[in-house]
Parts: structure tokens; sequence; C-alpha cells
């Protein structure tokens, strides 16, 4: 038991190491100074930093994982909405894997094949969403089976990559409403007027929780 | 090379917005957008004469137009003024002679073709 | 091409494949096929190199950019969506290295940032002038299409790198569908006749 929770809390300094100053200039003295531990005690847990990056990554995607899984039972309006608001909050706190994605992917090419895997599943599970709402009348059938196949794939695109662009456009990276409002965009144009409706109220709803 | 000159964005915006404006006005033309050259061309085959009216001061050269063939096509046509007889009388001269599809009038106008009715 | 030319399409190769930060010069040297003096001849550092290589960059980008004077009609976009492809295909390293860049050289990043700016200006007017011709809806709901713009962009300059992490293909059709999908919900009757008569039939993906 007392090494899980020291594996994690070696994990939970990692993560802040990272995202202070970036994975590349991070080394394992760093993250033992930020753990209060020794590295001798640290390299008995990870022996090296690929170890823990790949642990780190490991982490990233079971929680998301979770959401989804989360998700997938129901996926109305409200659901989606929820699931933006904890991707963000997630993509907040792995900061430096979505400012850097491609940087890390290039640099250690197993992790890139297992996260091109994960990509691959989440893409369904849009997709699965997506069907659900067509067949509840939500969104309508009229833009065609193709268009719906692109945006599964921009939905994730578009969540991937939201940190990066914001950073490669100079704009604030910590912006939600901003985020929720590029993702909800790509929906807009697919919704039936029941869709309409219920977007509405919920955006009222969410007024509320603002004020 | 670095570039000196940078545009505003709003600057940029609009110039954009002209340049698409253009798509719209600069298109192919149609047919009857010709009918105003088809409608003056009996004008080269004209005799011309020129008339001076003083007229408010200044003398007023006009043009006369008359088809060859049916002179009583006729358009009577201001170009310029001069307030200097004599340079208006010039001017008049070398305007009918530019004007003029036979400069040196030999062109023959047929009574005939006046088809005048003498009743 | 003379050598300086073979320099940089050799330094571009190898930024693409191990990242600005990780090329040395001798691997440029390797690659071009000439001593490292004979290159040290030409660039006096690697810092000349980067700056050189980013200047053909953005000398391609304005050219791109150029190409909008042809026309914000639907076919001439898909053949900027043409140009657009191979730039961001030939520049990979760009997107991936931007962290680096902008670490070490701030003034390459200030330029790369005025291009964008004026990337999303072309896109939004391309929008706008093409509602104006009945071949786009009226926004539907006010202020969307800023955001299509925005997403727009980000198809066109993240949909390369994006579709390498998930290990799927890169093809030329690959991308403008990926670009039109997003503009699509959009077009009126007329948009969608013209779409299918001018650029290709809708349902085009397998």
């Amino acid at each position: 038991m007392a090494s899980a929770t020291t594996k994690q809390k070696i994990l939970d300094n990692a993560v802040v190491c990272f995202n202070r100053d970036g994975i590349a200039n991070v080394r394992l003295q760093h993250i033992a100074e930020e753990a209060n531990m020794s590295i001798g005690n640290m390299t008995y847990h990870f022996r090296t930093k690929d170890v823990i990056v790949q642990a780190v990554w490991e982490q990233l995607v079971r929680r998301q994982q979770v959401l989804l899984n989360e998700f997938r039972v129901l996926p109305l309006f409200e659901d989606i909405d929820r699931l933006l608001a904890s991707t963000f909050a997630l993509q907040q706190e792995y900061r430096f894997f979505y400012l850097d994605t491609l940087e890390i992917m290039r640099s250690y090419p197993e992790i890139q094949t297992a996260h091109a895997q994960h990509i691959q599943w989440q893409v369904q599970q849009m997709e699965l969403a997506i069907q659900f709402n067509l067949s509840r009348g939500a969104f309508s059938t009229e833009a065609g089976d193709a268009h719906f196949f692109h945006l599964a794939r921009q939905f994730w695109m578009t969540t991937d990559l939201w940190m990066y662009r914001q950073s490669v456009q100079q704009h604030p990276a910590d912006n939600f409403w901003a985020f929720r409002e590029s993702i909800w965009a790509l929906f807009i144009p697919c919704f039936t007027d029941m869709g309409l409706r219920e977007f509405q109220q919920l955006n009222a709803l969410n007024l509320e929780k603002i004020f | 090379m670095k570039p000196v000159f940078s545009l505003a964005p709003e600057v940029y915006g609009q110039m954009l917005d002209r340049l698409s404006s253009l798509f719209f006005t600069d298109k192919l033309g149609f047919e009857p957008d010709m009918n105003f050259y088809r409608d003056d061309q009996w004008l080269s085959d004209t005799a011309v004469i020129d008339q001076l009216n003083c007229r408010r001061g200044t003398w007023e050269i006009s043009l006369l137009f008359a088809h060859y063939k049916t002179p009583m096509k006729f358009i009577s046509r201001r170009i310029a003024a001069n307030t200097c007889p004599k340079k208006a009388g010039t001017m008049a001269f070398y305007m009918r002679r530019l004007a003029a599809k036979d400069q040196r009038g030999t062109l023959k106008v047929d009574i005939a073709d006046m088809n005048l009715t003498m009743n | 091409m003379n050598t300086k030319q073979r320099i940089l399409e050799a330094a571009i190769r190898l930024f693409n494949v191990d990242g600005v930060a990780n090329v040395r010069l001798q691997q440029i040297a390797d690659e071009t096929g000439i001593s490292v003096g004979n290159l040290a001849y030409h660039f006096k550092n690697k810092e000349a190199i980067v700056t050189a290589v980013y200047e053909m960059l953005f000398d391609e980008f304005s050219q791109i950019l150029s190409s909008y004077l042809l026309g914000p009609n639907l076919t001439e976009f898909d053949r900027q969506l043409m140009l657009y492809h191979s730039f961001f295909s030939k520049y990979r390293f760009y997107l991936i290295d931007l962290f680096e860049i902008e670490r070490s050289y701030p003034a390459i990043i200030d330029r790369w940032h005025q291009f964008v700016r004026k990337m999303l200006m072309q896109i939004r007017k391309r929008l706008d002038y093409n509602v104006q011709r009945g071949i786009l809806l009226q926004e539907p709901i006010s202020g969307i299409y800023d955001t299509l713009t925005n997403n727009i962009w980000m198809t066109i300059t993240f949909w390369m790198p994006q579709q390498v992490l998930k290990g799927e293909p890169v093809s030329e059709s690959l991308f403008k569908d990926a670009v039109w999908a997003q503009i699509s919900p959009y077009f009126t009757l007329k948009g969608l006749d013209e779409f299918a008569a001018e650029v290709r039939p809708l349902d085009l993906h397998n």
C-alpha cells in the first residue's frame, strides 16, 4: 500500500515538473527534489525517466477512458457538456502533454503507437454517441454519413489540439467558454429543431451557473 | 529579408473585401451590353459639317452628322467651346476633319436619297 | 539547384525527421553530401541555416496567401487547399518544433503570427463572399462563422500531424475532404450544386 501511494506521489510531482519546465528539460533529480525524496528511493519505483513518462501517460489515458465510459452510457447534450468540462479540466492538469503532444510522440514512439490506438477508440465512442443522437432525433440525417464520419474525428482533433492552437494563435489557453463554443460549433449545423431547443435550454442553464 | 512594410489586420481585411467585390463586378459581359456600340455605328458612315454658335459669351462648336445614304438621319452634337471666334473656327475645322469619314469630301449625297415628297 | 539550395533542402528533410533542436551541422553536411567546412562556407552556423529555412518557408507561405487573388470562389479555394497541403507536408517540423522555435528564435514566431492572422482573415472573407453570392447560408447563430473560421484554420494547419499521430494516411484528397466537411453543412442548394459541379461530388470519402 505504501508503495502504491509513493508511486502516485512520484507521478504527481513528475506532472508538476513537466508542466513547469517542459518534459524535455526535466531530469530525475528535479522530480526527486520536488517529491522530497532521494533519487535512490525514486529509482527503486521508476528506473528511468522514460518509465515515468510512460506511467504518466497511462494515467492520463485511464482517466480519459473513465470519462468516456461514463459519457457513452447516455450521451445527451448535457452529458456532452459535462464531458467537455471534465476533458478541459484534465487538459489543464496535464498541460505539458497537450502543449507538446507532437514533440512527445516523436520522442517516445512506443507511446505514439499506443496513443494512436487510444485515439481510434475515442473516435469510435464519439461515433456511437453521434449515432445515438441521430436516432433520438437531436441530429438531422440530412448531412449524410460522410459528414458524421468527419464530425467524430473533428471532435477529437479540436479537443486534443485546443491548447496547442491557442498557443500558436497567442490566445489564452484557459478560457473554457471559448473551448466549449468551438466544439459546439461543430455540432450546431446538424441540429434538428428539437436539438436546437435542447441546446438553447442548455445554454440558458449554463448562463445561470456563471452568475 | 525582413519585410519593412506591414499591413494592419483591419486594412488587410478591407483589401480582401475589395478583391472579393471585384469578382462580383468583373464578370463576363452580356450580348446586350454591346448594344450602345451597335446603335451608334451608323455615325461612322456620315458626312460631317461644323457649326459655330455664339451662346453665353462663348462660341460653341457643334458637329452635325448626317448619314450619307439617308440624310434625314442626322444628329447634332456640341463638342467644345472657345471664347475667341477665330480659334473656335480653327478648332471646328480640324474637328470636322477628324470626325468625318471622308475628309476630302468626295462622298456624294444623291437627291434621290432624300426621298422628299413634293406634295 | 546550387549548393546553398541543396543544403537547405537537406536541412528541411532532417528537421522533419529529428526536430530542429536535435539536428547537428555534421548531419546536414552528410545529408547534402559535402564536408562540414564547405557547409560553414555557405552558412556560418546552425542559426543561419534555421533562419534561411524559415525564409524559404515564409516565402512559400506568402505565395499561397497571394493565390487568394485568383478568386474567392469554391474552385479556387480547393486549389489553395492543395497548395496548403503540400506546404504543410513539406514543412512538417514547424508545428512540432513550435516551442523550441519560440524559445530560440522569437522573431520567427512574430512573423508566423502575422501569417496566421492573414490566413484567418482570408478564410473569414471567403465565407463572407460566398454568403453574399448565395453559396453559403447566412450565419444561423450569431458568431458561428468566427468559430467556423477558426475550426477551418485548425483543420488546415493541424490535420496532417494529427493523422500521423493516429497512424492514418495523409493524402491530399483526405485532407481536402476534412476541410470541406467543415464547410458543407452551411451550403445553400445553389452552393451544393456548384460544389458538386465544380469541385467534387460531396460523398467522396471511401
